[in-house]
């Protein structure tokens, strides 16, 4: 039993979220039963459709009350119900060590992944993790047993801001090499080109996977609420910059528009599960939300 | 522009506090990792346009500001007189032209343009402080005149109105010749004139001189044109062209020719010409059309016993009351005068005859004196002076020469004996004979177009040609040669002079020398011709001109009986037009005529005179002049005002989007 003390991980937020179970949006494909639909037919008490008998069947299946009101033989379906992978996706690029109030962009992906791949672990999902930094390709495969989550903390643990972001590439990648439906949750400032993402949220919806963003922003990045020169540098490793902000105040906030709007024509365009996040909000609260909204509305059970 | 405290421009660096202020706070920022560097490097690519401007404009403002606040307590001063930033000059030289046009004035203020330039300047030098040298060159005179301060301006009698006219040429050489004299550092020159084409004699050959000797000055001189140029609107001048007295059984009669001139052409116009001899005042209406007008033969009965007197005509006051008045004098008829001065009175004989013919009622009067009787010359009532004798001593000269300089004119003829003394640069030389080849005359060619010789008024030629001369002095110094003997010596023979005439014959009249006075028409027409320039100024003293250099003027014992009351100072009434008295003796002083006339000088022409010199212009009028120099704290205060709008809002927050950013 890993009893480790994590601090991206809140044993609060987890007693508070465990009551909230993680569904997937679309069909999982699992290997072993779980909350998750499969699109195949399996035995759960949830009636999926009738069909006719063909040779083959397994005649204890057959609905004689069918039979009996149409004279013809049934086989009644029920839905399978399977696990997920969730492969969490961290932006660890230079620019997810901004933050505030001692808490980085990336401390705050951090809870928000390796809290949900708690959840999904104690549900029997299988948990995976990828790291999104240029040249840093840290990958954890999805694996369903308690001494892999382990692992996946440990390199949650390891994990420092460097570099540029790899964001893009990862993604691609991750479509690429999880073959099999799987829960892509991104915890990202996403500061690449909007079209780019783009590609990739719609490279991982051809893959049949369910994606989950979270935005990761502070709220000076926001706001821009500078007032005084100032030496901007670069966590990604790039020029500084000396600038006064009330002079550029304007022209800063017309750029975040425009990339805000990109990234909502991106999301809009290729249905992801979008949430811009505050990283001052409380990931619990966040978190909650998130469990929350993709609750199915009829119980399952 | 100049400044009543310009101490406080020192601070003036204090402008400049916003833009270190700007620049320290640029060097105390702070330093944070920030990772939306996409967003700061689009904003700094798109800052380069409009908000840099706005923040170029910003601190501009907020200098000016600063700046606006620091000129407006330091008391700025500045006018059309002055240029900006423009320096104090080490020497002010002030030309004022005192001509009798300078008395046009606004009929409500009574202020004249040469009044209204005199406060001008000295207002402006007494607010803007006083150079080092204040030199007034006034227009009777032209002669350089240090001030102790520009407050004298108001006071001193050379500024006064005047009734002279004004040479502007001149007195801008004298102005010249005050720098170079006096080494003068950085000058102003202030000409205060109102541009009458007559006193600025724009066609004259030395404003190329002038110009060119400011151009050579090594120290800079700047010229400043106060020009009153603006014509009266309705104007009227009048003046005496010819006046005299004609005899009556009864009473005799004054008989005068009048102009009358005034400045506008259009429509008609009814002017009382007032006539006022000896006291008594008669009124004529004149109709008037057009410009001009002669009121031709005008008379008026005076008393027979009456040898001499006064009177004037006049006009009622307009905008310019100097040429609205005319002053004469009357007397009987005058009488010729001449003086042969003859070492050898008994040979005179040929020069009296020639000056007075013997005829019965004649106005003519000759009298032969030694050279050592000349003090019983009457020097005012004699016209011509015939001297044949050896030139005169340099005592004797000098009189001459004042006789000359009042209009008189001398005709020296040869002395017998040696003459070692000159006059005005010529010398006799030795007796000569002339000898002639067969056919040939004496008179070799001579000026037929003016002079003594010139053609009568009928063109027909006096018989030079006819003149036989036998002896003859040669003649040393240049002149104008009216005569040549054949042998190319000068028979007659001129030598300039600004007044009067000065002439040497180089022959005596009678045989054996030449048969002058045989051949009488040519030599009797000279003397004649002599004579009757001579008593010209006689004449004129019936309206003398001021200018026209007059009888014993320069005496103080004239007294004004009428006429305007700068003529009470002796130093001026030489210049102001009046009737003066001096025991049983008046004069009559006026206007030259050329005052009447209101022509211009264009700005072309002004630009053409002023050609390669560093000068300014300032047109100013009589009515609703306003200052040359004025306080102007109160631009730099609407600077400031402005400045601190523009800061106001330029800085003004920007109306804040919705929130495109949504948590």
């Amino acid at each position: 039993m890993d009893t480790q003390h994590r601090e991206f991980l809140d044993p609060a937020v987890l007693t508070r979220l465990s009551s909230l179970p993680l569904y997937a949006r679309k069909m999982m494909m699992g290997n072993v039963s779980g909350r998750h639909r499969s699109p195949h037919r399996g035995s759960s008490i949830e009636f999926a459709e009738y069909r006719k008998y063909v040779q083959g069947d397994d005649p204890r299946r057959l609905d004689w009350r069918a039979y009996g009101r149409s004279d013809r033989f049934y086989v009644k379906e029920f839905e399978a119900d399977t696990n997920l992978r969730l492969i969490g996706v961290l932006d660890t690029s230079g620019s997810m060590k901004y933050g505030a109030n001692g808490v980085s962009k990336l401390d705050y992906g951090k809870r928000l992944i390796a809290s949900l791949g708690y959840l999904a672990s104690q549900q029997g999902d299988a948990v995976g993790l990828t790291c999104a930094a240029q040249g840093l390709g840290v990958q954890v495969p999805a694996k369903r047993n308690a001494a892999h989550l382990r692992n996946v903390f440990n390199t949650l643990a390891d994990i420092k801001p460097k570099g540029e972001t790899g964001l893009v590439e990862a993604l691609h990648k991750v479509a690429e090499q999880v073959r099999q439906r799987a829960l892509i949750v991104i915890a990202s400032d996403l500061f690449v080109p909007p079209s780019e993402l783009l590609d990739c949220f719609q490279h991982l919806r051809f893959r049949k996977h369910d994606v989950v963003v979270f935005h990761l922003l502070e709220a000076a990045e926001l706001e821009f609420t500078f007032d005084r020169p100032t030496r901007f540098l670069d966590l990604e490793g790039g020029p500084s910059l000396l600038v006064e902000p009330s002079v550029i105040r304007r022209e800063y906030e017309a750029a975040l528009k425009e990339y805000i709007e990109g990234i909502d024509a991106a999301v809009r365009d290729s249905a992801v599960d979008y949430h811009r996040i505050r990283i001052e909000e409380p990931y619990g609260d966040v978190l909650a939300r998130f469990l929350v909204s993709r609750t199915p509305r009829r119980s399952r059970r | 522009m100049t400044f009543l405290q310009p101490w406080l421009l020192w601070g003036l660096p204090l402008a400049l506090i916003p833009l270190v202020i700007h620049l320290i706070n640029l060097r105390r920022h702070r330093t944070v990792e920030w990772g939306a560097m996409q967003f700061l490097l689009q904003a700094t690519r798109q800052n380069r346009g409009k908000t840099r401007l706005r923040h170029f404009l910003i601190m501009l403002a907020r200098i000016l500001g600063v700046a606006g606040l620091l000129f407006a307590i330091s008391r700025p001063m500045s006018g059309r007189w002055f240029s900006w930033f423009g320096d104090q000059p080490d020497t002010i030289i002030l030309l004022l032209d005192r001509s009798a046009s300078m008395a046009q004035q606004d009929m409500q203020t009574n202020e004249s343009k040469r009044s209204l330039a005199v406060e001008q300047i000295a207002t402006a030098l007494e607010r803007t402080g006083e150079p080092p040298n204040l030199v007034l060159i006034e227009s009777t005179r032209n002669t350089p005149q240090t001030l102790e301060s520009a407050a004298s301006l108001r006071e001193i009698p050379e500024t006064r109105a005047t009734d002279a006219d004004a040479n502007l040429p001149a007195m801008m050489q004298s102005a010249l010749d005050y720098i170079v004299s006096n080494q003068a550092g950085r000058t102003d020159i202030w000409i205060c004139s109102d541009t009458q084409s007559g006193d600025w004699n724009s066609e004259g050959g030395q404003w190329a001189a002038i110009r060119s000797g400011f151009q050579e000055l090594k120290q800079p001189v700047q010229f400043h044109l106060l020009a009153y140029s603006q014509s009266a609107a309705d104007n009227a001048s009048i003046r005496i062209s010819e006046l005299r007295r004609e005899r009556g059984t009864d009473t005799d009669r004054l008989v005068m020719d009048i102009q009358i001139r005034r400045s506008q052409a259009d429509g008609s116009a009814k002017l009382p010409v007032g006539i006022v001899v000896d006291g008594a005042r008669t009124v004529i209406d004149v109709e008037m059309q057009g410009e001009s007008f002669a009121l031709d033969d005008q008379f008026v009965p005076i008393d027979k016993e009456k040898e001499f007197g006064w009177g004037k005509v006049e006009l009622p006051p307009d905008v310019n009351p100097r040429d609205s008045v005319f002053y004469f004098t009357y007397g009987n008829d005058i009488l010729k005068r001449t003086v042969v001065v003859s070492d050898q009175p008994g040979s005179a004989w040929a020069l009296k005859l020639a000056a007075a013919p013997p005829v019965e009622k004649s106005t003519a009067e000759a009298k032969i004196i030694r050279p050592d009787e000349i003090g019983s010359i009457e020097w005012n009532e004699t016209s011509l002076i015939m001297w044949q004798a050896a030139l005169p001593p340099a005592e004797t000269a000098q009189k001459l020469e004042a006789f000359i300089n009042a209009g008189g004119q001398i005709v020296f003829f040869p002395p017998q004996d040696d003459s070692t003394e000159s006059f005005q640069g010529v010398k006799w030389g030795d007796w000569d004979k002339l000898t002639l080849g067969p056919d040939e005359q004496a008179v070799k060619d001579w000026r037929d177009d003016s002079g003594l010789l010139a053609h009568a008024d009928n063109g027909s030629p006096l018989p030079v040609n006819r003149i036989i001369v036998n002896d003859f002095r040669r003649l040393t110094g240049s002149g104008q040669v009216l005569a040549h003997l054949q042998s190319g010596d000068a028979l007659l023979q001129r030598i300039p002079t600004d007044h009067g005439g000065v002439y040497f014959c180089a022959t005596l009249p009678q045989q054996p020398f030449s048969n002058l006075a045989q051949a009488g028409i040519a030599y009797f027409v000279m003397v004649q011709r002599a004579l009757a320039d001579g008593a010209e100024r006689l004449l004129e003293s019936q309206f003398g001109l001021i200018g026209d250099q007059l009888v014993d003027e320069d005496a103080p014992a004239w007294q004004r009986i009428d006429g305007w009351e700068e003529g009470t100072l002796s130093s001026e009434q030489r210049f102001v037009a009046g009737i003066y008295q001096e025991g049983d003796r008046l004069l009559a002083r006026n206007r030259p005529s050329a005052e009447d006339n209101p022509g211009t000088l264009t700005s072309s022409e002004l630009e053409r005179l002023f050609g390669g010199l560093n000068y300014r212009i300032v047109q100013d009028q009589v009515e609703g002049a306003s200052s040359l120099v004025s306080e102007i704290w109160q631009a730099f205060v609407l600077l400031l005002l402005i400045a601190l709008i523009v800061e106001a809002a330029l800085c003004l927050p920007d109306v804040r989007t919705k929130k495109v950013v949504t948590p």
